[in-house]
């Protein structure tokens, strides 16, 4: 008999428990159980565990869904038309990409896609360029997105978003000073994380972003 | 069919969902409405499992409805448009937790005070459980509570999803993006949490 039970037990008992696991070491591990009351202690109290949680089903939020329904609809109905089809970022981004990843350390790579638009409340969306400062993909370190807040331009009816990765703290660096000198500031520091964020990523970001 | 196996959106609501997106889209009134009919409740329903409480989960459902019609537009598979409204209603539920988190507390009084039953027409109604019921597992609820917000986030977010919502395994990659094993992983692990930390409340 084994002196305890280990986390890949436990993991077996989890798939058991679920009903994932192949009917062969099912078996097996209902003997196991008959002879290891250990292990068949920890399957009865994750099955507790579980039963508790399964439990909180009935527990659901105090809500009036008419009225809940109907000052949703007036929200929305105080917006503006949705936002038209548009060219999504993940395109956009598939576009950049090679070019960012060619690029020498701080080059800005300025696109321009007057179909990409962000509405602004109660009034119709607006097209806007998307301006994106890169690395090389392969940088090390660890990445920061910066998005900037959309600008108008002279016409007043033309944001621009920037969306700007940095894989190193000098790059970072650099990236601050270069805003400190064209007086931009980012909206907020969104992500930092190892790996470059997903297109679908980013597009959440964006519809996140405070416009 | 295994526990982890069961749809949440299928073909079928895609094609429905698709249709109304368009509609939508071509300014037909009415057309977000049915949209809204049908994901309120479990729109509503994430936000509340994740922030504890009904007022905070209806502002952020609300919230979340009107991102997904202002950005409605930028979707690019409107049969998808079910996981694409689940995914913004869970991430602005786990930034407004973030916020919450990092200034006032809320107690778990405050968080289990709110909850109740609805009955069949939608109307507040009583609690899921008898009285005896409700002082007998009291307790351990509160345990439970605490056991959960000790969990790191995408562990919490999948076990409850996965447990209490029901949703699929799948469908759960999909938010957090990344593999089925990974969520798969992330239950076990947050079930082993929970069971080592209630061992004592359970008696095990």
């Amino acid at each position: 008999m084994k002196p305890r039970i280990d986390e890949y037990d436990e993991f077996l008992l989890s798939r058991l428990l679920d009903g994932e696991l192949p009917a062969d070491q099912a078996v097996t591990l209902h003997r196991r159980m008959e002879r290891e009351p250990e292990l068949r202690a920890a399957f009865e109290s994750l099955a507790r565990v579980d039963a508790l949680l399964a439990r909180r089903q009935a527990d659901q939020p105090a809500v009036h869904w008419r009225q809940f329904h109907e000052k949703v609809l007036a929200a929305v109905a105080a917006q503006a038309a949705p936002a038209p089809k548009t060219i999504p970022l993940a395109r956009w981004l598939g576009i950049c990409a090679p070019l960012a990843a060619a690029a020498a350390i701080g080059l800005i790579v300025l696109l321009d896609r007057d179909r990409l638009q962000v509405p602004k409340d109660g009034a119709i969306p607006t097209p806007i360029r998307v301006t994106v400062n890169s690395p090389a993909e392969d940088a090390p370190g660890k990445l920061t997105v910066r998005l900037y807040r959309p600008r108008l331009n002279e016409s007043g009816d033309t944001g621009v978003l920037r969306v700007a990765f940095s894989r190193s703290p000098q790059l970072a660096e650099a990236i601050r000073r270069q805003d400190q000198a064209s007086q931009s500031r980012p909206t907020s520091v969104v992500v930092a994380a190892r790996h470059r964020p997903s297109p679908p990523q980013l597009e959440l970001l964006v519809d996140l972003l405070p416009l | 069919m295994t526990r982890s196996d069961r749809p949440l959106f299928s073909e079928d609501t895609g094609e429905r969902d698709a249709a109304w997106v368009q509609a939508a889209l071509a300014g037909e009134s009415g057309a977000f409405g049915r949209l809204v009919e049908a994901y309120e409740r479990r729109v509503v329903s994430t936000a509340y499992r994740l922030l504890g409480n009904s007022d905070d989960a209806m502002d952020i459902a609300q919230e979340a409805f009107l991102r997904a019609f202002r950005s409605l537009g930028r979707l690019k598979k409107p049969g998808r448009f079910g996981p694409w409204l689940m995914r913004i209603v869970t991430n602005q539920s786990l930034n407004a937790r973030r916020s919450r988190r990092s200034g006032s507390t809320v107690t778990l009084d405050e968080r289990r005070g709110t909850a109740g039953r609805t009955s069949g027409d939608g109307e507040p109604g009583t609690t899921a459980f008898g009285p005896d019921r409700q002082v007998e597992s009291r307790e351990l609820q509160a345990a439970i509570d605490a056991a959960l917000d000790t969990l790191p986030e995408k562990q919490r977010l999948a076990l409850v999803l996965f447990t209490v919502e029901g949703w699929a395994q799948k469908d759960i990659a999909a938010l957090l993006e990344c593999s089925l094993e990974t969520v798969k992983w992330n239950v076990f692990q947050a079930r082993r949490r929970l069971r080592q930390r209630l061992a004592g409340v359970m008696g095990s």
